[in-house]
């Protein structure tokens, strides 16, 4: 009995030892993501730092959890102070939950953005921030352009680079659906994010910045009324699925289902990845206008915003390592490189290449749509811990009733914003 | 040290004790921290008692949606998932029938899958895509592309097959484990009486098998009310006017999604009681209480 217990006491003290092992002047990092090609760029980013600084090596250790997994995680060791990682990636529409209650789990990252405030797209940080400071770092200004399916534009004799407001464009989409009977675009009625700039550019975000819901403003009844009326006629299709992300949908776009779509840059990859067929057909434009708002050019929409925990061990070292892979200029030309993301630090704008698998697959350069925006026009959308509340009200009732059972546009969005309030 | 384990007062309880520690650490500590979670709420390091305010907050149409999903599931996967595996298990338990065993593994093969697995290829079967299968046969069948998974009246028609295709085999294998239980100088002796296969049935199998059918009756009853799963990963969280939200798909949104934990809790504590309710008053009708 007495060796077993020996023995057992042994294996205990084995194990232990397993569990620490930075050595010295190397610093080990718990990093957490929810996106495989997230970890690929951290090592990258990894690798140029310790190439940099010799003195204070960082040793990553990566976990990518499944996206609920990670955020129901965080959650709950947020909650309880313990077992987090030193970094972690937490996307937009979870990030306000975890600065609702007095104490933020994050570390202020304040500092270190103001380092260079002026080369950022600032309207995008302040999406992870609150009461004038800074948590999350994100991964790109995500600003919305417009996708055109050439192939089915020439068929109607529509020149998309003379479509400048929201009126051409439905102009155009009638006679799209005229001339070849397919529709203009999609809506979507299980998510939000394809018409969230046109409503920011239509003066009805879905939460207003004193963080009440907005659902019913005078704007976005004008903005639905519209969408409804051409569904009616055809210009305008619910999307296959219900959302742009569905296999449906790619199924459908991929085979010529729609002759456009207004989406961020970082649905660039969707189109190499989902929709092989439409290759040397895509071109990209600036997002149409409302004449009426001309300095909301365009939007940033989605994103993740990467955080270091207060909990961490080893803050300091975790801030260091964070602000050099996603504010530095190293750190945002690779994330244009490796991931697609039209990064927010503006002074790398002009010293990108575009990847060769998007100039096979684009008629026009990316880019050159990207440079063609004054940085600090860029809006943002309203991220508040409501926001999360109305985006459910919206992708579950709101737009369904609207878009397929074509309920009366007031009264729905009336009673949208009573449910949420 | 040989003493104590030869004591045989003291081995019983050493021998439940891991099971115990078990149960204590991970279900009934749970149970009790939650339901006092429902009276809370809860927030970063802070919990503050409210009261009631959760359970009042439960009155809302989307909970009602989901507690009318969870209940009309139930109702139809216990037609299904009762009468169809007796059928069938009294079916395969014929001694004359050939090839018992490869009708058995076939049936029971879908269980082996993961839900998860089953879920995935019910959606993309599902697709509104006009290639997509089940559109394939609504085309042979003369119909239009049809858009499953966007149109209430598939919801439980899609759930309901899919909980078939998966427990069918599984409720199956419980009848024929009681049939095999029925000692066969009974059915010896009635047919010797000149008993016909109806009158074996009812006056017989039926009644032999009670244990067996209210066990099953059981489990499926706390299954059709917790389900999820499926829900979530045909539907999404947000389902088109919550059609296909569960009990539990609102727990999880109102926990997690949005991070109320002392809402979730009440949910949880409710699901527990609505399962409980229903499962006294069917054990009451059955006679489970009653002494034989």
């Amino acid at each position: 009995m007495k060796k077993l217990m020996f023995l057992f006491a042994a294996a205990i003290f084995v194990l232990a030892g397993c569990g620490s092992s930075s050595s010295e002047g190397t610093t080990s990092l718990d990093l957490w993501t929810f996106q495989a090609a997230h970890e690929e760029f951290y090592q990258e980013m990894a690798k140029t730092w310790n190439e940099e600084n010799p003195e204070n090596q960082v040793e990553l250790s990566i976990s990518v959890l499944p996206y609920e997994d990670l955020h129901n995680k965080l959650l709950v060791c947020a909650s309880s102070g313990k077992g987090c990682p030193d970094i972690a990636d937490v996307e937009i529409k979870r990030f306000p939950l975890f600065l609702e209650g007095g104490e933020v789990p994050f570390a202020d990252m304040t500092s270190y953005v103001e380092e260079s405030e002026d080369d950022f797209v600032t309207s995008r940080l302040e999406l992870y921030g609150k009461d004038g400071k800074y948590y999350g770092i994100p991964f790109h200004v995500g600003a919305d352009v417009m996708y055109y399916n050439e192939d089915i534009l020439k068929q109607a004799d529509v020149d998309s680079s003379q479509i400048n407001t929201w009126q051409d464009y439905i102009d155009a989409g009638y006679r799209v659906k005229e001339a070849t009977d397919l529709p203009m675009t999609v809506v979507e009625d299980k998510e939000n994010i394809l018409i969230w700039a046109m409503l920011v550019q239509y003066n009805a975000d879905i939460t207003n910045e004193d963080g009440t819901a907005n659902i019913n403003s005078a704007g976005a009844v004008d903005v639905y009324t519209e969408v409804q009326k051409l569904i009616e006629d055809g210009v305008v299709q619910v999307a296959p699925g219900g959302f742009v992300h569905s296999e449906d949908f790619y199924g459908f776009m991929n085979n010529g289902g729609a002759a456009s779509l207004p989406m961020p840059l970082w649905y660039l990859n969707r189109f190499t990845d989902y929709m092989p067929d439409l290759s040397g057909k895509i071109s990209i434009a600036k997002l149409p206008i409302n004449p009426e708002n001309p300095e909301v050019s365009t939007v940033g929409i989605g994103g993740t915003g990467t955080v270091v925990m207060n909990s961490s061990d080893n803050l300091e070292a975790a801030q260091d390592f964070l602000a050099y892979a996603k504010l530095s200029q190293e750190g945002n030309i690779l994330e244009w490189n490796m991931l697609g993301f039209d990064p927010i630090n503006v002074s790398v704008w002009d010293q990108l290449d575009t990847p060769e698998a998007y100039s096979e697959y684009f008629v026009n350069n990316p880019l050159d749509i990207l440079n063609q925006y004054d940085p600090k026009s860029i809006e943002s959308t309203v991220s508040l811990p409501i926001t999360v509340d109305v985006i459910n009200e919206l992708s579950t009732n709101t737009y369904y009733q609207m878009f397929e059972e074509m309920a009366d546009v007031k009264e729905t969005l009336d009673a949208s914003q009573a449910t949420v309030e | 040290m040989k003493k104590i384990l030869h004591n045989t007062k003291v081995m019983p309880y050493l021998f439940v004790l891991p099971a115990f520690i078990i149960f204590t650490l991970f279900f009934f500590y749970p149970l009790i921290n939650s339901f006092i979670m429902s009276f809370q709420s809860v927030n970063f390091g802070t919990r503050e008692f409210i009261g009631l305010e959760n359970y009042k907050s439960l009155i809302n149409p989307a909970f009602i949606t989901a507690v009318k999903n969870s209940f009309v599931y139930m109702v139809l996967t216990l037609l299904v998932l009762i009468p169809v595996p007796f059928a069938l298990a009294v079916m395969i338990n014929n001694k004359f029938l050939k090839g018992v065993d490869i009708f058995k593994s076939v049936l029971f093969l879908p269980a082996l899958t993961s839900t998860v697995v089953i879920a995935i290829v019910f959606k993309f079967m599902f697709g509104e895509l006009d290639y997509s299968q089940m559109n394939l046969f609504a085309g042979v069948l003369g119909s239009e592309p049809l858009r499953w998974l966007s149109d209430s009246r598939f919801v439980m028609p899609i759930l309901v097959l899919l909980a078939t295709w998966k427990w069918l085999g599984v409720n199956m294998l419980y009848f024929i484990s009681g049939l095999k239980n029925i000692p066969e100088e009974i059915m010896e002796a009635a047919e010797l009486d000149g008993v016909t296969g109806i009158q074996k049935l009812r006056y017989i199998i039926i009644p032999m098998l009670k244990p067996i059918t209210i066990y099953v009756l059981t489990i499926s009853i706390y299954a059709g009310l917790a389900m999820f799963t499926e829900s979530m990963l045909v539907y999404g969280l947000n389902s088109p006017n919550n059609m296909a939200l569960t009990i539990v798909g609102y727990l999880y949104k109102v926990g997690i999604q949005s991070n109320d934990l002392g809402l979730a809790s009440a949910i949880g504590t409710f699901l527990l009681l609505f399962a409980l309710l229903i499962n006294i008053i069917q054990l009451v009708f059955t006679g489970f209480f009653k002494e034989d």
